[in-house]
């Protein structure tokens, strides 16, 4: 479902590993709930050559199943973006590092000041307190 | 402001409108417990550098140093009266479900807009049936939550939008007053955030069919991280007496204790601002040069600025506190949240809150001193 890229020294999706940490408890019950699912189905349709048909095809397929399906694949599709983009490999790929950058952080731009001055010369933008 | 800054208030610049760089107490040299800001961005889930101003390394490290007695894994089950016009403690329950008394000389309600208004439904007596403080009836009504809105320009250029303190890049009030030829009273402001996360920026993405998975998604994602520009909108919303907060009768929380039912029905002037306000975030996005847009509102997890269940009034008959935070009905006890909000004003709360309870406490150390 992520290829891995060379050119950008991203690894794949199946090169991840879930990390115990960044997978929740009701996590689990719905990594558990889609497996059974998709292996009923599988059994369902087993005349259907699914080697022929793509991890992204095969999404496609299982989402278009049932609604209630759909929902839970997508909760299924938040836990594994959320282990792939905190890999150390992907957080250095994507150019934010695997640690914070400590002591010195990242430099922001000095802010132009200069682009507030149609804002003065328009006044103020507050009514005076009538006392 | 950063590069997402400078990009939008160029926007704010072609359209005539105000803007101006957010005021957010961003740390930029260390203070107290709190270290530098060193712009790790995003700020939401929590600062690793210990540079957020959240309370555990603002007001905690000094008040437990100043004496204060912090019980966890306790709750106040009840406030308890001592004669007509005063309260003389709070019965505590602990994880274990034990109970002790607590006698205090004040006691000082701040569990916000639906904490505090339960807590005082759940006192009642033979003097106060309706909940305690509750003569005027006004305990737990007028609910107001802020509906929030949201505005997300896609950028050609790189922003650089992930990087710096969270949601405090830009403000701007230029339709902040009333102007009843926009079809509704009140205003909003717009708040320019930064940017997301990988992991959010991945999620969302993938969510709304923006980032697909497959061949394509590595260039989805970078076309979008970094060069996402994001804008709240933070509606007034107006008391309305029928959004109210009241005690359930089939819940109860882990001590025993009654949950709440919530009810809130957004009104129409709201809904009439949120359209509006989305419109409009639209327009600066464009201004500001991003080729696609996205709005939507009231987004449905937010409504977390709760305000307005204990009014504040000189009137006893329609308001629960005076304007010294402190009950009508009772002498001793007072409220230091947002509950006493009268409006809720188009703005984040959090510095009118903490103005207030500043007041208020100064009025409560004079007060005690006057009755030693």
């Amino acid at each position: 479902m992520i290829p891995g890229d060379i050119a950008r020294g991203l690894p794949s999706g199946d090169q991840i590993k879930i990390q115990g940490g960044c997978i929740k408890d009701t996590d689990e019950q719905t990594v558990a709930d889609v497996v059974t699912r998709i292996e009923a189905l599988r059994l369902s349709q087993s005349a259907f050559d699914w080697s022929s048909v793509t991890s992204v095809d095969f999404l496609s397929f299982l989402s278009r199943q049932s609604s209630e399906l759909s929902i839970v694949l997508k909760e299924f599709g938040t836990i594994l973006l959320r282990a792939y983009y905190i890999d150390s490999r992907v957080r250095d790929a994507v150019g934010v590092g695997r640690r914070p950058p400590f002591p010195l952080g990242y430099a922001m731009p000095e802010n132009d000041l200069y682009a507030l001055e149609p804002v003065y010369d328009r006044g103020l933008i507050y009514r005076e307190i009538e006392h | 402001m950063g590069k997402v800054g400078a990009v939008l208030g160029e926007g704010f610049n072609r359209l005539g409108w105000h803007w101006w760089p957010a005021y957010s107490a961003i740390a930029t040299r260390a203070v107290g417990h709190r270290a530098q800001c060193i712009n790790l961005g995003p700020c939401n889930s929590g600062c690793s550098q210990g540079a957020k101003g959240s309370v555990d390394v603002t007001y905690w490290p000094i008040a437990l140093k100043n004496g204060v007695d912090l019980r966890t894994e306790s709750c106040v089950r009840e406030i308890v009266l001592d004669d007509e016009d005063s309260v003389r403690g709070v019965v505590v329950i602990r994880s274990d479900k034990s109970e002790y008394f607590l006698s205090a000389r004040a006691v000082v309600l701040a569990c916000s807009g639906i904490g505090t208004p339960r807590l005082l439904l759940a006192s009642t007596s033979s003097r106060f049936p309706n909940g305690l403080a509750n003569s005027s009836g006004m305990v737990g009504r007028r609910l107001m939550m802020h509906p929030c809105g949201y505005i997300e320009g896609l950028f050609t250029e790189e922003l650089e939008s992930h990087l710096g303190p969270q949601g405090c890049v830009i403000s701007s009030q230029e339709f902040y007053e009333s102007d009843l030829s926009r079809g509704f009273v009140r205003g909003f402001t717009f708040q320019v955030l930064r940017g997301p996360s990988p992991v959010e920026a991945a999620v969302n993405g993938v969510l709304r069919k923006e980032i697909k998975w497959g061949d394509n998604h590595h260039d989805d994602f970078e076309r979008r991280f970094g060069h996402i520009a994001s804008m709240a909108v933070i509606v007034e919303d107006l008391p309305d007496v029928e959004n109210c907060v009241t005690l359930s009768k089939n819940q109860v929380d882990r001590f025993g204790l009654p949950g709440v039912k919530v009810s809130y029905k957004l009104g129409e002037n709201s809904k009439k601002m949120m359209s509006y306000a989305l419109s409009r975030g639209r327009e600066l996005m464009v201004a500001a040069g991003a080729h696609r847009t996205t709005a939507f509102g009231p987004v449905r997890e937010t409504g977390w600025h709760l305000m307005g269940t204990t009014r504040m009034g000189n009137a006893a008959s329609d308001s629960v506190v005076d304007r010294f935070g402190r009950c009508h009905d009772l002498k001793n006890l007072y409220i230091a949240d947002s509950s006493v909000f009268v409006t809720s004003g188009g703005v984040n709360p959090t510095s009118t809150l903490q103005a207030l309870a500043l007041w208020i406490a100064d009025h409560l150390r004079e007060d005690l001193a006057t009755h030693a």
